[in-house]
């Protein structure tokens, strides 16, 4: 089964570039979102609830903290990976229960290693990056 | 009877029935014991004959032994002013129509005119019939006990109201209410009619009033400022007080025109500088008295303490003010780089590889043509950003001419700016209302709007972006302004990111809004143009459907 993944970023840019990289390379884009409190909305809403969530921190309306917080009481077991270039929210991500943190500005690789990491496929990722 | 006062009465009962060797032993016994008494003790008959005195009481009245026996008591013994008075009190007491007043203070008066204040016990002697004979009096020199106790009183009353001056000093916040609590304080516990008080500059000798109560506007244009040099007024260089008494002959003008009769000029000083002058002026009195001189004297010290002590206070606050200032508009700055900057470069990095990507599939020609956009919008992205941070500084450290600016110019400008940094987006900007208009601005105008209409492409999650720009005049209070009205179909902005959107941008940081430093700029830029800017519902109360922002500036004409 395809792992499938929700991005929440405030970047237009970032989220056509990442969805671009994750469709192309084989995962599957449950929804993206560009702030918090569309992310927990949506989320909300899902029946099936993606494999991972990639999270921005800094958003309008809702910051990605925020955001991962209450989707986390919601269901503790759904993993996501933070995204920020703010070093001092990364203590904060790891005791509301993020699985791991990428900072910006970070090359594609190292992306779409750590979501190889959380949800154990490795799609077709290999020979962009290899 | 005149001559019988210059005969010795203890002798007389002697010499006329010449036996009472007893009472005349007992008399000298009397003698001896009154004259081991340390006060006065005397006994007079019905006319204030003095009958007996002790020793004490002729050495405090300055007479020798016996000279003071037989005279009249008020004639010799008290002074001219209380004589009467007393006179009465004491011919009422010996017939009887009052009571002998056990304690009575009254002045007497020396030989060589020096007044005395005595506390005396009184009592009437009776003869063997009942009948009042003459007085009987003790009494005890409390000339210095009385000073010692108008000097502590005094000190008392001198303390108290600096105890009140300077708490006033104490429990102020701001400078200004300082001084002018100051001012009422000092005018209302000495009651006099007005006053002020200058600042001085020592190094240029001259003073600036800065604070005054109960004086006429003519009389205050004409006294602004003070130049030290000026006669008395070196006094104050030197810290001493000037007191003006007699106002029309040392300051006949002032009399003259204003009225007044008394003037002051205290120095205020503080560590051996002279930092202000409190001046007061009465139309009523004539004269400070010894007690009000050393108040006020003493008063310019602790108003001089308490005002610069507050100075360094401000001084202090001021500074660190800028500080925090400094340091926020730092943070802020590494704040926006941290997140603006690296949103650029990752967006610019991962298209760099995306293209890498792309460049191997003959069926991505399409997409690697929209990264070619991409890659320019950021990099715009990454100069507009660094073109505000410039202007930011720039509107931070100086003052910008303003001149009338074509509004029409500067939107038409902006909107141009917007749809070519967007050109994969469908935008659609529409612009009703006055044409024409000329508004007070900078430069800096356009960066309002361009701030404005790019918050409204890059936060919105529709495929059709609409922004409408209404301009129209409104009058405020503040009068007439030209307002600019963006209404967005953006993703809209919450109540409570609405009241701190503007004002407490650099405080709060780019990362609690998520908007970059766009609005920090066109909140800077419009407060320096004499503007406004706030922001609402489209829709009112449904946030969710997009924004208007309105942003309110002076016309040129």
């Amino acid at each position: 089964m395809v792992p499938s993944i929700f991005i929440v970023d405030d970047e237009p840019s970032l989220l056509e570039i990442f969805s671009a990289f994750i469709t192309t390379l084989g995962y599957e884009i449950a929804a993206v979102a560009s702030n918090g409190k569309a992310a927990i909305d949506m989320y909300t809403k899902m029946v099936n609830k993606p494999d991972l969530i990639i999270m921005d921190h800094r958003m309008p309306i809702k910051n990605g903290i925020e955001a991962s917080a209450e989707i986390l009481a919601m269901n503790p077991r759904q993993k996501i990976i933070m995204v920020t270039a703010d070093q001092n929210i990364i203590e904060k991500a790891k005791i509301i229960g993020v699985v791991d943190i990428i900072m910006k500005p970070f090359e594609m690789a190292d992306f779409l290693g750590k979501i190889t990491a959380m949800t154990g496929a490795s799609g077709r990722h290999d020979s962009v990056v290899g | 009877m005149g001559q019988e006062h210059d005969r010795d009465p203890r002798e007389k009962p002697a010499e006329k029935h010449g036996v009472d060797i007893d009472a005349r032993r007992k008399r000298v016994r009397v003698d001896s014991f009154l004259n081991l008494v340390g006060g006065i003790f005397v006994v007079m008959d019905m006319n204030a004959r003095i009958m007996l005195i002790n020793k004490a009481g002729e050495q405090m009245l300055g007479y020798s032994s016996g000279e003071l026996v037989g005279k009249n008591w008020f004639d010799h013994c008290v002074p001219p002013a209380a004589r009467e008075n007393v006179r009465q009190v004491f011919s009422r007491l010996v017939t009887g129509q009052i009571e002998p007043v056990e304690f009575f203070e009254n002045n007497i008066i020396t030989r060589d005119g020096k007044v005395r204040l005595i506390a005396w016990h009184n009592a009437v002697l009776r003869d063997e019939h009942g009948q009042i004979e003459g007085t009987l009096s003790s009494g005890h020199d409390i000339t210095e006990h009385r000073h010692a106790e108008d000097l502590l009183k005094k000190q008392a009353r001198v303390m108290k109201i600096i105890n009140e001056v300077v708490t006033v000093c104490n429990e102020t916040a701001s400078f200004h209410e300082l001084l002018y609590l100051v001012l009422d304080t000092v005018l209302d516990l000495l009651g006099l009619d007005g006053g002020g008080i200058y600042l001085v500059n020592e190094s240029t000798r001259s003073g600036t009033l800065v604070c005054h109560k109960g004086l006429p506007l003519d009389f205050i244009e004409t006294v602004m400022s003070a130049n030290l040099d000026d006669g008395r007024n070196q006094d104050l260089l030197r810290h001493v007080p000037i007191f003006f008494e007699h106002v029309l002959e040392y300051k006949p003008e002032m009399a003259r025109n204003w009225g007044f009769k008394l003037m002051a000029g205290i120095p205020l000083v503080s560590k051996a500088h002279l930092v202000g002058v409190l001046n007061l002026v009465s139309r009523s009195r004539d004269t400070f008295s010894d007690e009000e001189r050393e108040i006020l004297s003493l008063l310019g010290k602790n108003v001089g303490t308490a005002i610069e002590r507050t100075i360094a206070e401000m001084d202090l606050k001021e500074s660190e003010a800028r500080y925090k200032d400094a340091y926020e508009l730092a943070s802020f700055y590494k704040d926006l780089f941290t997140h603006d900057m690296n949103n650029i470069l990752q967006c610019l990095l991962s298209v760099a590889e995306l293209q890498e990507f792309y460049k191997h599939d003959p069926g991505k020609v399409d997409a690697l043509e929209n990264l070619a956009g991409t890659i320019k919008l950021h990099a715009n992205r990454g100069s507009k950003l660094v073109s505000n941070v410039r202007k930011l500084s720039m509107l931070e450290d100086s003052i910008v001419p303003i001149h009338a600016r074509n509004l029409d110019d500067a939107l038409a400008e902006s909107v141009k700016y917007l749809l070519k940094g967007h050109p994969s987006k469908k935008i659609i900007v529409t612009t009703t209302g006055l044409t024409g208009e000329k508004v007070l601005a900078n430069d800096f105008l356009v960066d309002i709007f361009d701030n404005i209409l790019e918050n409204a492409v890059r936060y919105t999650d529709r495929d059709h972006i609409t922004i409408e720009i209404m301009v129209s005049r409104v009058v405020l209070d503040a009068g007439a302004r030209v307002q600019i009205a963006f209404f967005d179909n953006g993703i809209g902005i919450p109540d409570d990111i609405k009241l701190t959107l503007f004002t407490k941008d650099r405080k709060s940081g780019p990362n609690k809004r998520g908007m970059g430093m766009g609005l920090s700029l066109v909140k800077k830029i419009v407060d320096k143009l004499g503007g406004s800017v706030y922001v609402e519902d489209r829709v009112p109360g449904d946030y969710t459907v997009g924004s208007k922002f309105v942003v309110l500036l002076r016309p040129s004409s």
